[in-house]
């Protein structure tokens, strides 16, 4: 293994960015603009290199980094990367680096928005590396706060009431994780933050059927858990595009990452108690969604009741505790990251231009701009689970996962597979098939520039839908151990 | 003789007093003069406060404790009083005939809050918290207001004479049954008396003198007014200074042996509960910057409360190191509202549009104030919630927290209200930038860069925080 210390090295990456970001005078937008590129750059090149060198076979975390922060009360500075979170790290340089490509047209405010951005990615790679309790609150609430000003600022539709409830419910997520938080510190007696200490200590069944739903609502509202969803389809659409993007693509997976790394291996017996309920609020969360956002006019709001709905799925399969759930759930947590980037990115190029989103104004799309619209029928054809692209296998997963646990439940999904592809192709023959309903003179279709971080996302649901094993090998190791703790 | 080096912080700041009486008494230029003979008393203080934070020493027969604990407050006390100085800067806002004296009282009433940290005997600690106490009350009315600076000074007066009373025949009480007024001796005894009831009278009407000067549910009715009424640089500094005083004595008081488990606690928790309920919820409703802080100030004593109710080392190692990044958010926080309101006006959440283009300098400070004082990372206000909460969840007070986490997230409303107006709603009346002085422009950098650094790395402090809590009876 190697001596470097890789992950800080990863996260210095964004924190010297958002350093040269705020040392640059707000005059130069064009030298901010680069700086938070090279940031992206240099982070994604690091999680290659981790990926590259990340040994699947081996046991436990790799990559270890631990140093004392406060020792007389057990925080530390510690990292550590297994087949759980290399994905999510991965999916995180992604997005951040085709977030900050597709935002290059910003010409409002770049110093500002570019800080808060690369600071609110900080917190994500912060969460998804750390292995210290304290700093995976500490991080995910900094993941939290930029976002209400990056949504505030540079958002539209209802922009400040859907910055300030996005804010609001998910920092009553915190305020129901900070306690729970606390109380498996004291509970597992060890003076110790570390997760994998807390992880291998012992809790009443008593302590853990109380704590666990605070955890797991508390990281869920994050994840969009029905019924405390309703933040996120205003919030995504209030969002520029790049915020949309990390939000709905990287921000939420925190949520169910939390619940991954923390509710369950910390207090399995309470998971394996609300898994039932935890099952069904999934559920609803799919049906829920899907027939949601078959109702939408707006692009947006069909992508925000999407991801409800895809969600739903990342808990349900955390929900079965089985190798395949898990896998899968991992696996949609990058594929539906990817994906809704993509969709987002695709709908922020048709609003920048067309000014408009509503699915009745548009219409035969895919003849004046070809490529802007092809992106957003592949991100909706990913949605819709159409093989050929990532997220097939990862719902395929789920979906047997949750036949074997839940097959009442799994009966209502697949049905609701049906409305997800209905939305999915209402969506798509009536704003970008048909005849045109208004006319766009003058706007161009997509620029090759603007057109390399879609095509990028693209690139990724191709490569994992005809080579899932290229992920799944990374992931199915650290599942099988992360199944058999918390049996 | 050496010892007698441990009085230097004391040995300064009456150095400076009599500097600063000087300077008033020349003809011209007095302010200015008073001014910087106040900037370099208090940076002498400071000084010598962390020189001297190795010794300890007892002077008068025990009644004074020269230790960590109390070198740290006093620290903490000469650096609201810079701030509180700094922010007063050329006294817009005060009445023109005193705007010197400003300076002085400030002075005499960081002398009571030096001394407070220090006395370990109950009538020393009495005289020290008058000393602090009287001071302010000369400085309130000072300010150019004067209807509603009479009106403030009043109720300041009233209520903190009331507060006064009560401390005192608290400690008649204590006195009569132990025999002693030293805090030492009167702790050795407590375990033993702890079933009296007058022993137990006598300790809350104690605590509720103190309570007072923290400002705490419900002693909090002088604080909106007086904040609202008193000029910048009084209002930062009965919001820093001054707190941290409050929070160094009642944590002494707790560290008193005896009380854990009994109903006196249990009151404590409730006080805090509500403190921090009330001030959030109201703050949540207030227009004027200075009003919202000082309800913000009600429910930020609550969180330090809930820390003390631990009655653990780590509660008071917690408490006073909240209080330390208190003083500086809070000092960040005054120092927007008063250079907003340069002036000397009170600015109300409108006057806050477009600052971030007016000044984006103060507009980044107060975004990073009132983010600590919400609690949020990556500022100092998240860990130092973190260790507050934590001690408090130690001793099973999981009710308490829940309820202090909730409280953290209403209060992060009216705080991204505030930050709304400063970065989002744009300038309707045009007003031009807002020019920075250098001295300005230093200070915000100073207190931003503190306020995320001790965010990340809260240990160096902490450890004093812990060491000073050791020391405590």
């Amino acid at each position: 293994m190697s001596q470097l210390p890789l992950l800080t090295i990863l996260l210095a990456c964004p924190v010297l960015g958002l350093a040269g970001i705020l040392a640059t005078p707000a005059r130069y937008p064009g030298a901010i603009r680069r700086i938070a590129a090279a940031s992206g750059v240099a982070a994604a090149a690091v999680v290659a290199v981790l990926w590259l060198r990340f040994d699947p076979a081996a046991p436990g975390y790799q990559f270890v980094e631990r140093v004392p922060w406060v020792p007389s009360l057990g925080i530390e500075w510690h990292h550590g990367v297994d087949g759980l979170n290399l994905p999510l790290l991965a999916l995180t340089a992604i997005v951040f680096l085709t977030g900050v490509l597709v935002m290059w047209e910003l010409a409002e405010r770049v110093k500002e928005y570019f800080a808060f951005m690369t600071l609110l990615v900080i917190g994500v790679y912060g969460v998804f590396m750390t292995l210290d309790l304290f700093f995976f609150v500490f991080y995910y609430e900094v993941a939290v706060l930029p976002m209400y000003l990056l949504i505030a600022v540079w958002g539209s539709t209802r922009k400040e009431y859907g910055a300030m409830k996005l804010t609001l419910y998910l920092l009553v997520g915190t305020a129901l994780v900070v306690p729970a938080a606390l109380a498996v510190y004291w509970g597992a007696g060890a003076g110790s933050f570390d997760l994998t200490r807390l992880a291998a200590a012992h809790y009443g069944r008593g302590f853990q059927l109380v704590v666990y739903p605070f955890l797991f609502v508390g990281f869920g509202i994050l994840a969009g858990m029905w019924p405390l969803h309703t933040w996120s389809p205003v919030g995504h659409v209030a969002a520029p595009t790049a915020v949309s993007m990390l939000h709905a693509g990287v921000l939420m997976k925190l949520g169910a990452y939390g619940i991954l790394r923390v509710a369950m291996p910390l207090l399995p017996e309470g998971a394996h108690y609300w898994a039932q309920a935890t099952a069904v609020l999934a559920t609803v969360n799919i049906v829920y969604g899907a027939f949601v956002a078959l109702a939408q006019t707006d692009l947006k709001f069909v992508i925000g009741y999407s991801s409800v709905s895809h969600m739903g799925i990342v808990l349900l399969g955390l929900s079965t505790l089985s190798e395949a759930g898990v896998n899968g759930a991992v696996f949609q947590m990058f594929s539906h990251g990817v994906m809704t980037a993509l969709f987002f990115a695709a709908v922020g190029y048709l609003y920048d231009r067309l000014h408009t989103r509503d699915i009745g104004k548009l219409g035969g799309l895919s003849r004046t701009l070809p490529v802007a619209s092809a992106f957003f029928i592949i991100a909706a054809l990913t949605g819709a689970g159409v093989p050929g692209f990532s997220s097939f296998w990862a719902e395929l997963l789920v979906f047997l996962a949750t036949l074997r646990t839940f097959p009442v439940l799994a009966v209502i999904v697949v049905a609701a597979l049906t409305v997800t592809l209905a939305y999915s192709i209402r969506v798509i023959v009536l704003a970008f098939f048909g005849e045109p309903r208004e006319a766009h003179p003058g706007v161009a279709d997509i620029s090759a520039f603007l057109a390399l971080p879609r095509a990028i996302l693209v690139g990724f649901l191709l490569l994992f839908g005809f080579a899932p094993s290229l992920i799944l090998n990374v992931i199915a190791p650290a599942t099988r151990a992360f199944v058999r703790a918390v049996q | 003789m050496t010892r007698y080096v441990a009085l230097l912080p004391e040995a300064s700041l009456a150095a400076t007093a009599l500097l600063i009486f000087a300077a008033l008494m020349t003809e011209r230029n007095r302010t200015a003069r008073a001014r910087r003979a106040a900037y370099v008393g208090g940076v002498l203080v400071l000084a010598a406060s962390v020189l001297t934070l190795g010794r300890s020493e007892e002077f008068f027969w025990g009644a004074y404790r020269v230790d960590a604990f109390s070198q740290l407050v006093k620290a903490a006390v000469a650096a609201g009083f810079l701030i509180g100085a700094a922010i007063a800067g050329e006294g817009r806002g005060q009445r023109e005939d005193v705007r010197g004296e400003v300076f002085f009282f400030l002075l005499t009433s960081a002398i009571g809050l030096v001394a407070l940290a220090s006395a370990v005997e109950l009538l020393a600690l009495y005289l020290a918290m008058e000393i602090a106490s009287f001071s302010l009350f000369v400085l309130v009315p000072m300010c150019d207001r004067c209807e509603m600076g009479r009106e403030a000074a009043l109720k300041f007066i009233v209520i903190g004479l009331a507060a006064s009373a009560i401390t005192l025949f608290g400690l008649s009480l204590l006195v009569g049954f132990t025999g002693a007024t030293g805090v030492d001796q009167i702790a050795a005894q407590l375990p033993q008396l702890a079933g009296e009831p007058a022993v137990m009278l006598g300790m809350a009407l104690f605590l509720a003198g103190l309570l007072f000067k923290l400002a705490v549910f419900p002693f909090h009715f002088w604080a909106p007014d007086v904040y609202q009424a008193a000029s910048h640089g009084v209002a930062a500094f009965v919001a820093t200074a001054s707190k941290v005083g409050a929070i160094a004595v009642l944590a002494r008081l707790v560290a008193l042996a005896g009380l854990g488990g009994t109903r006196l606690v249990t009151a404590l928790a409730l006080i805090a509960a509500v403190s921090m309920t009330l001030g959030n919820l109201v703050a949540i409703v207030q227009r004027d910057v200075k009003r919202m802080l000082a309800y913000s100030a009600v429910a930020q004593a609550g969180y330090v409360v809930v820390g003390l109710v631990a009655f653990t080392r780590a509660g008071l190692a917690a408490a006073l190191f909240y209080g330390l990044l208190y003083l500086l958010m809070n000092a960040a926080a005054f120092l927007v509202v008063a250079r907003v309101g340069a002036d000397g006006s009170n600015p109300q959440l409108e006057d806050l549009r477009g600052l971030h283009r007016r000044s984006p300098l103060l507009a980044a400070t107060l975004l990073l104030a009132l983010f600590a004082l919400a609690g949020v990372p990556p500022t100092a206000g998240f860990a130092g919630k973190w260790f507050l909460f934590s001690a408090a969840m130690g001793q099973g007070w999981w009710l308490l927290v829940l309820l202090a986490a909730v409280n953290s997230t209403v209060s992060v409303y009216y705080y991204l209200v505030a930050v709304k107006y400063a970065y989002l709603l744009p300038d309707d009346q045009n007003r031009g930038p807002l020019p920075l002085s250098f001295g300005d422009r230093t200070l915000c950098y100073a207190l931003s860069t503190a306020v995320v650094v001790l965010g990340v790395f809260p240990t160096a402090l902490y450890r004093l925080a812990e060491r000073a809590a050791q020391l405590l009876p």
